[in-house]
């Protein structure tokens, strides 16, 4: 496994991702919100796509790259989060950036429409997704 | 430790005790919850696992149980709308970047949204296990909530689907526009005939019997007849008798004939069903 | 102004206090109650005890004062005698690692022997009903009334009655409670998302017997509150098992206890009857509520007060009566929730007029606006004289101007195929604090050193609405500074004087009323001194200020020795929503397609904090109308996770269009007021409008799911 382009060896491959990356390499950016792939606050990227740490076994992302909201260059999207006011609490953020980029990824000039669609899997329960969605929308610019 | 084969022959060859771990969007939510905590294998990463699409020359498509939801949509291109429009409201892209129809089809929730288009379909399951291979009918293969037909160590590889017809689409209610189980959903497939007349109908219904079920009698009030709006009511009439819903946290048995009732209504009514099939409300 | 550790936050590097470690750190559980209602005839310990890896197991008896509050009906820290709720805490346990802690929770054996379930709080009352506590089922209740409502209503042209419901709502901050606690030398220092520290702080010193002065609360950072840490015992959890274990001890609850034990919002039966004369002049309302408070105390009198006080909305009320009961049952403990009675309450009055607004055959908006509060008018039912800083009809017309009322008709006449269109609108007052003779106040410190650098402690504080970024503007402000050179730091009860809590629309206004006036202090004494520098050097470089919130100069009808009970505002927030929205005519599904929240704040001192704050507050009132209501059985819960409860997705909730009503509050700092609970309240009743005027069925009751909506249809 790869993680943020660094390869490591879990001890535990039984270990849920998501506790592999906070409690054994101290990447607390991914947070655990429900344990079930409702919330998406621990959102990472498996070989480039979106997927909840809290449902993935470490055997499972064996010969995967993950990539971690740490491990996200700083990029405009995140920019575009701080001016524009998209972060209130916060324990969403992390999920929201690294599904927002996957999205980005893929349609580097998505709709309103779009951006709502892949921010789906993430919720937040500060902001209304307004200035998320906002933010999304001028990162993209 | 969780052995973890990578090839499907050692998948055949595993404890039949063990739970097969594919996308783990379900299973490790069960487990989660103090169910399935027996041994596991994960067979997420097969090598020789099919090609998530694969196009045959006779018409039909087998799709892998074994890829991601996400990945079977995008190898879809045009085909299987129905499919299609029942990936684009499963659950959120997070979970349909690991689950797979494979995994969908065994839990056997009469709400999973994989299989009421594969039921229309006509899908065919192939199955293999230390015994071999075998096929079944996706219809046959669902036995009740949580139970198939699958023996132990067996397990699902491919999703055969033959030809289909020229019109299909799914419709799910439920109390989100993501993320949430079906109250109820609708798959169907028809062809049209001179003067609209529907043929080839087949209706399959999610979460309103123990298992996703055929609609048999709306189908046959449907076959070979245009949808005017006395045929519309008495294929909704008889679709009261195809159905045996219950009442649950998510809705009453009252409900879900009322709002599959709905669904099938708003199916059939030209100006909508002539819209893209991709419909998530 | 961007919040303050937003950019720690997007690179996810910022420690919130669950992702907090300490060497030799032990991790918590808890041993909940799986029944309703029991008395508890054993609790053995020795087979979790004897685990490895456990360090501590604590029960009740282990407890030095086993409360949570000064009464018994405030419950205990953990259950000892009866349990009277799902999810009662019972006992502590601190183990080397998270899954060894849980494991010895689950191993903690204990004896219940069944009691009858109190579940429906309309019977709750009623003399064959087992009683929850030695006084009995009721927990409080506020009835009185400014004249004679009877007579009143008599001579009405028109009476509209409602009979209403709203459900258990839960609040879903993010983040599951949870922190660290560490001793060191008989001093505690806990690091746990609070709304109160200073509360808390008593809450802990309470329960372990030492002086307050003992306890220390880092209140952040912590992932969203919405009220629920108001009330939330874990502080108190952390600090007994750490005493215990004589080790840091972690503990976060898993969303599963959380859906069983946190607070919800109280749900309310709600009967209202509203006269009119034919002209559409409001003459009487009648409301009598009922609340569910669950199996203790906690918030239920107090939400009662606001939403007596709330009843009237911003109407000029001739007269009024108001009577409301908070019941104990076996349900879930309800407590503090943005809004605070007043959605429950809104909901019931705003329908209302709605209702005679068709039956007189008037437009919604002007109905309202003939009867709204103007400066100088007097509260319907308080008879308090209103401040001419409520701008509620400014409000109503900035909502009423948007394009997405002025062409409903269009935008209704292209709805197509079963999904029919409607537009409603509705508006709340919520009260500013405290209220009149409740002694509210906030503290602010500042230190300056001799650069001119300032340094500022002030509460209430940062839950998730960047009130230290306001305070470090106003400080800005009244310095005429670069806020770049001012540091705020909140929440910190070490650092910050008591200033109350993050709680009733009040932070803004006091807390940063609070960082005005020293900032004022601070200004004078520069000036006297001619510098920071100088100021160093004369010892005189630290102020402090203490701001207390005005009570209304006028209070008309209630004698003042009632003002503690009765607490009428001076200052009111207010909102004005357009909901526009389709509904499926053949399954009863909802599709909002926009929503316009006019808001009056004041003035907006953080815009961008305030669009935040209320688009937020909008899309959890969509919630609250929608799809959100934590559901139990015999007082045993069925909405047990995020599966289950659905709150809305980024799908759910459409674009929604904040309009800032100009004008400042005269007493407020820099002429803000709070705002960020009233945008919560329109939204149900905007919603039961707009279904009302899609399909012609006015809900009676939230959520309005696809089930109820069809079922109204039929």
């Amino acid at each position: 496994m790869k993680v943020n382009g660094v390869p490591v060896t879990p001890p535990d491959p039984d270990a849920r991702l998501l506790d592999y990356l906070r409690d054994d390499l101290g990447l607390i950016g991914a947070k655990e919100g429900c344990g079930m792939g409702e919330c998406g606050s621990c959102t990472v990227l498996m070989d480039g796509v979106p997927v909840c740490s809290c449902l993935v076994l470490v055997c499972q992302a064996e010969d995967a790259d993950v990539t971690t909201v740490e491990g996200l260059r700083r990029t405009a999207l995140q920019e575009a989060f701080v001016t524009g006011q998209a972060v209130q609490c916060g324990f969403c953020i992390a999920g929201m950036v690294v599904s927002a980029s996957a999205l980005l990824a893929e349609h580097p000039d998505p709709t309103d429409e779009q951006i709502r669609a892949g921010l789906e899997g993430n919720l937040c329960r500060c902001t209304g997704y307004g200035a998320i969605v906002r933010a999304v929308r001028e990162a993209a610019r | 430790m969780s052995p973890h084969p990578r090839t499907a022959a050692e998948v055949d060859r595993l404890d039949p005790a063990r739970a097969l771990l594919a996308g783990g969007t379900d299973l490790l939510v069960r487990r989660r919850a103090g169910h399935q905590g027996g041994p596991l294998a994960d067979v997420s990463r097969l090598r020789d696992a099919p090609a998530p699409v694969r196009r045959l020359s006779d018409g039909s498509i087998w799709l892998s149980a074994l890829a991601p939801l996400s990945v079977i949509d995008r190898e879809l291109g045009g085909k299987l709308p129905g499919l299609r429009a029942a990936i684009a409201c499963f659950a959120s892209g997070q979970i349909r970047n690991r689950a797979t129809l494979g995994g969908n089809l065994a839990n056997a929730s009469p709400a999973a949204d994989g299989v009421p288009p594969l039921v229309v379909a006509g899908a065919v399951l192939r199955l293999r296990g230390p015994a071999g291979r075998r096929e079944i009918p996706v219809t046959e293969f669902a036995t009740g909530p949580g139970r198939t037909r699958l023996a132990p160590g067996e397990w699902i590889e491919n999703i055969d689907v033959p030809p289909q017809p020229a019109h299909a689409g799914f419709r799910k209610i439920a109390g989100r526009r993501a993320l949430a189980i079906s109250i109820v959903s609708l798959a169907w497939t028809w062809d049209r005939g001179p003067g609209g007349a529907l043929t080839g109908v087949r209706l399959a219904a999610g979460a309103v019997a123990p298992v996703v079920v055929r609609c048999p009698g709306a189908e046959a009030a449907l076959e070979g007849r245009a949808p005017t709006p006395d045929v519309v009511a008495a294929a909704v009439a008889a679709l009261g008798h195809d159905i045996s819903p219950i009442s649950d946290l998510r809705a009453s048995a009252g409900y879900r004939r009322a709002a599959l009732a709905g669904a099938l209504t708003e199916a059939l009514t030209p100006a909508l069903t002539e819209a893209p099939a991709r419909r998530n409300t | 102004m961007p919040a303050e550790q937003a950019r720690e936050i997007v690179v996810g590097t910022l420690e919130y206090v669950t992702d907090l470690r300490f060497p030799g750190m032990l991790h918590g559980a808890v041993t909940r109650s799986a029944i309703p209602h029991g008395r508890i005839v054993a609790i053995d310990t020795t087979k979790a005890a004897a685990m490895p890896g456990v360090r501590a197991v604590l029960i009740g008896a282990d407890v030095p004062c086993n409360r949570l509050g000064p009464a018994d009906v405030d419950g205990p820290v953990l259950a000892d005698q009866r349990v009277r709720q799902v999810g009662e805490a019972i006992a502590l346990v601190a183990a080397v690692d998270e899954g060894t802690a849980r494991r010895a929770a689950e191993a903690v054996v204990v004896t219940v022997e069944p009691l009858p379930v109190v579940a429906d709080p309309r019977t709750a009352l009623s003399p064959e009903v087992p009683k929850l506590h030695e006084g009995g089922n009721l927990a409080g209740r506020i009835g009185f009334a400014s004249g004679d409502v009877e007579a009143a209503l008599a001579a009405a042209d028109v009476v509209v009655e409602r009979v209403v419901g709203t459900g258990a709502q839960e609040h879903v901050a993010i983040e599951p409670p949870g922190g660290v606690a560490l001793w060191e030398a008989g001093q505690v220092t806990i690091w746990c998302g609070s709304q109160n520290p200073g509360l808390h702080r008593r809450k802990v010193a309470r329960a372990l017997n030492v002086e307050i002065d003992d306890v220390r609360l880092v209140a952040g950072p912590v992932g969203g509150a919405f009220g629920a840490r108001n009330d939330d015992p874990m502080p108190v959890f952390l600090a007994v098992l750490a005493k215990a274990a004589g080790a840091p001890v972690h503990m976060r609850m898993t969303r599963e206890e959380v859906m069983a034990a946190g607070p919800k919002r109280h749900p309310f039966h709600t009967t209202v009857r509203v006269g009119f004369t034919e002209d559409g002049d409001l003459a009487a309302s009648d409301m009598t509520a009922l609340a569910d408070t669950g199996p203790y105390v906690t918030s239920g009198p107090n939400v009662l007060k606001t939403s007596a006080e709330m009843s009237v909305g911003p109407y000029r009320m001739p007269v009024a009566r108001f009577d409301g009961r908070v019941v104990y049952t076996n349900n879930a403990n309800a407590g503090a929730f943005r809004g605070y009675g007043v959605p429950q309450v809104a909901f019931a009055l705003e329908t209302a007029i709605d209702e005679a607004a068709a039956r007189l055959g008037m437009d919604p908006v002007e109905l309202r606006m003939r009867n709204l509060l103007r400066g100088g008018d007097r509260h319907g039912l308080y008879g308090h004289a209103v401040t001419p800083g409520l701008r509620a009809a400014e409000t109503l017309a900035a909502a009423a101007a948007d394009e997405w009322w002025v062409s409903r008709r269009e935008w209704q006449r292209a709805a197509r195929g079963p999904w029919r269109r409607g537009t409603g609108i509705a508006m709340a007052v919520k009260g500013v604090g405290l209220g009149s003779g409740r002694g509210d106040a906030a503290r602010a410190r500042l230190i300056c050193d001799i650069n001119g650098h300032v340094r500022i402690w002030a509460g209430p504080n940062h839950t998730g609405q960047a009130i230290d970024v306001a305070y470090r503007q106003i400080a800005a402000d009244v310095l005429g500074m670069d806020p770049a050179r001012i540091t705020v730091t909140v929440g910190d009860s070490q650092l910050v004087p008591e200033s109350g809590a993050t709680a009733a629309s009040r932070s803004m206004y006091a807390g940063g009323s609070a960082v005005a006036a020293v900032c004022e202090r601070y200004k004078a004494a520069l000036a006297e001194a001619g510098g920071p520098a100088r100021l160093v050097e004369l010892g005189r470089a630290e102020f402090e200020a203490t701001f207390h919130l005005p009570d209304v100069a006028d209070p008309g009808l209630i004698p003042p020795k009632r003002l503690g009970d009765h607490a009428p505002h001076l200052v009111y927030g207010c909102s004005a929503q357009v909901v526009r929205l389709e509904v499926h005519e053949l399954t009863g599904e909802i599709r909002v397609a926009g929503v316009v929240c006019a808001v009056d704040c004041g003035r907006a001192i953080n815009p961008g904090a305030v669009i935040g704050q209320a688009e937020g507050g909008v899309a959890q009132g969509l919630g609250f109308a929608l799809m959100e209501e934590h559901r139990l059985d015999g007082g045993r819960p069925l909405t047990t996770s995020l599966e289950n409860y659905l709150i809305p997705t980024a799908r759910d909730v459409p674009e929604i269009r904040t309009l800032l009503v100009e004008g400042d509050e005269p007493t407020g700092p820099m002429g803000a007021k709070g705002m960020s609970e009233v945008v919560i309240v329109p939204t149900g009743p905007a919603v039961a409008a707009a279904v009302a005027d899609a399909v012609g069925v006015r809900p009676a009751r939230l959520p309005i799911t696809p089930e109820r909506l069809l079922e109204g249809l039929r």
